[in-house]
């Protein structure tokens, strides 16, 4: 604690230049913070997926359909405990820009195979699964366009005409289900896959995937294997997958988001790593007098190191708790940046862990090259400048 | 070698490498000074001045000779011992007084103090004495930038003797003060050699500022001389 002015002394030397630093580090480390979070928005989904779940698609892709009879014939593979049909509605609300995620699904197997997952009131669960047209959604989309429950709702699709072939649909809303795992995407919303199929024009007996629940999460790969083999040769070959590696494809069609992530922050920390590690080298070349003198007084060299590395390390850390502090009111007061395309987005704890675990390394390395200077320093040379 | 010398230097010689040549700043140099002595050390630019207190201060090794302060040839100390016997030996004072600028004169003079085992209030207690015998408690929290060039170098000596050193080395302190800040300083000076017994040694070109030592040394062609160069 002693030492503290002296850190503070050199860092407040040259105020402007201070806070250029602080703000190059505050910009870096927002951008770390909010991509992570955009980055979470888009695998946030591979974490919430259940480790004992499967999805079965049209082996040509995921664009072509199954039979719905296939249902059964899924129930019947040893190892299968649920499976519900699942079809993707494409709608939105009143404006193209209002698009959410709107699934038909089976909701007694839906529900039963993602237990503990939302929170929901039975007597709206119990009122969602009678009511034919009645629909499920998640709290953020019912704050984010007002709804609750009793409203009826007209979605417009852009896939699927109903039997009086227009894209206007209606539904009531039965429940609003909650959840405290922020990786479970609440911006969705569910309605019976019977209601869609007989309401729908064409396409009808038809699912999109199926989602199934195996007795043994560690069989899921001879479970996919028996499934698929049963398949094999018919109308409608099947591929299965874990959901974790469905949901992981799924988002890497979109592109190796990971790469991007890594590869925009790459350019980001070189650059600031060049910046700021010559404004600090410049700054303790400055400083080499203070450091003759304190040399004389009676500092080691290793000492006056490390003061310097701890004030590396403390600008680095300063400047980063801004960023991510930034970046998490971003997230907090304006939400989604896509409006709506990423279904969850938060910055999770951890990256703020990380952000300052990262700047602490960044520090300590943009500090070394000031102590090289300084061990190298020669005492009576830079005392003969000084005098 | 005079048993009652606290500071004797033998056969000091002191080479410093310039590219391919070699200069001999200091050559077999003898310099026997005793406990609470006042020495004002004279010379030409290049007469290695500086390089004597340097090697006095340990903070620059002979090329060969030993210098023995008090019992102890610093010569022989390691670089980490030299740095650990100066902290605790030697006082500096600059002729640019060299106050670190964003702190106060109460955290400049507390500077040495904080190699020191002491608590805050011990290091206070210290300081203010320090500031004290200066005369600028008054001026404990103000920054070098609000202090003239006579009271920034009677900062720089409160921090030389802020842990109470024997020997206090002077390197041109009246060297950039008007005539009544450096008159000023030598009288603060002298009154540290007479009340406090401590050995100073001051590095001057100036007559007036060498004339309030108690001895003159020059420095010639290497060697210590009493005599001026004529």
């Amino acid at each position: 604690m002693k030492f503290l002015p002296l850190i503070f002394a050199d860092i407040l030397t040259k105020k402007v230049r201070f806070i250029f630093i602080l703000a190059a580090l505050s910009i870096a480390f927002f951008l770390f913070a909010y991509l992570s979070a955009i980055k979470q928005g888009f695998i946030g989904g591979v974490d919430a997926s259940g480790v004992d779940r499967m999805i079965v698609v049209n082996k040509v892709s995921t664009f072509n359909t199954m039979p719905i009879s296939y249902k059964h014939k899924i129930l019947n593979v040893p190892g299968v405990l649920r499976v519900s049909e699942a079809s993707w509605f494409g709608g939105y609300y009143q404006d193209r820009k209002n698009t959410f995620p709107q699934y038909a699904v089976h909701p007694e197997d839906y529900l039963a195979m993602r237990e503990g997952e939302f929170e929901i009131d039975e007597e709206q669960v119990q009122a969602w699964i009678k009511d034919r047209e009645g629909a499920l959604i998640g709290d953020t989309i019912a704050e984010r366009f007002g709804w609750e429950v009793g409203d009826r709702i007209t979605l417009t699709t852009t896939i699927w005409e109903n039997k009086q072939w227009n894209n206007d649909w209606e539904f009531n809303i039965c429940g609003i289900a909650t959840t405290k795992n922020k990786n479970v995407n609440m911006q969705g919303m569910l309605f019976h896959h019977k209601y869609f199929d007989e309401a729908r024009a064409w396409g009808n007996d038809q699912v999109g995937w199926f989602t199934i629940q195996s007795k043994d999460a560690k069989q899921l790969d001879t479970i996919s294997n028996r499934i698929d083999d049963f398949f094999e040769n018919s109308d409608n070959e099947t591929k299965t997958s874990p959901e974790k590696s469905f949901t992981r494809g799924f988002i890497n069609q979109i592109g190796d988001i990971e790469a991007i992530f890594l590869s925009i922050l790459g350019v980001v920390f070189i650059t600031l790593l060049a910046v700021t590690g010559s404004a600090m080298t410049q700054g303790i070349k400055e400083h080499m007098s203070d450091i003759a003198v304190m040399s004389v007084i009676g500092f080691s060299p290793r000492f006056i190191a490390t003061i310097t590395i701890i004030e590396s390390v403390v600008v680095a850390l300063i400047g980063s708790s801004i960023g991510i502090m930034l970046a998490w009111l971003a997230c907090s007061m304006f939400g989604d940046p896509t409006n709506g395309l990423l279904p969850i987005f938060h910055m999770p704890d951890l990256v703020a862990w990380k952000g300052l675990g990262l700047a602490g390394l960044f520090g300590f390395v943009i500090g070394l090259i000031p102590v090289i200077l300084i061990l190298r320093m020669d005492k009576v040379q830079a005392l003969r400048a000084i005098n | 070698m005079n048993s009652s010398s606290y500071i004797n230097a033998q056969d000091i010689h002191k080479q410093f490498s310039k590219g391919s040549e070699s200069i001999d700043v200091l050559n077999d140099l003898d310099l026997e000074i005793v406990s609470g002595d006042f020495i004002a050390l004279m010379g030409a630019s290049g007469s290695g001045k500086s390089t004597l207190l340097n090697l006095i201060a340990g903070i620059d090794t002979p090329t060969h000779g030993q210098i023995v302060i008090d019992g102890i040839d610093i010569a022989k100390l390691n670089d980490s011992q030299r740095t650990k016997w100066r902290t605790n030996n030697i006082g500096y004072v600059f002729q640019q007084y060299h106050l670190i600028s964003t702190l106060n004169a109460e955290k400049n003079v507390e500077l040495p103090l904080l190699l020191h085992k002491l608590n805050k209030t011990d290091r206070k207690k210290r300081v203010l004495a320090a500031l004290s015998l200066v005369d600028l408690e008054d001026r404990a929290h103000h920054k070098p930038s609000e202090l003239s060039g006579g009271q920034e170098q009677r900062v720089g000596i409160a921090r030389a003797i802020v842990t109470d050193p024997n020997i206090l080395l002077c390197d041109e302190p009246t060297g950039n003060l008007d005539r009544k800040s450096g008159d000023e300083i030598l009288e603060l000076l002298q009154g540290l050699n007479s009340e406090h017994n401590k050995t100073i040694i001051m590095v001057t070109h100036d007559p007036h500022a060498a004339a309030c030592a108690k001895r003159i040394l020059y420095l010639n062609e290497g060697k210590v001389s009493t005599k001026a160069l004529q």
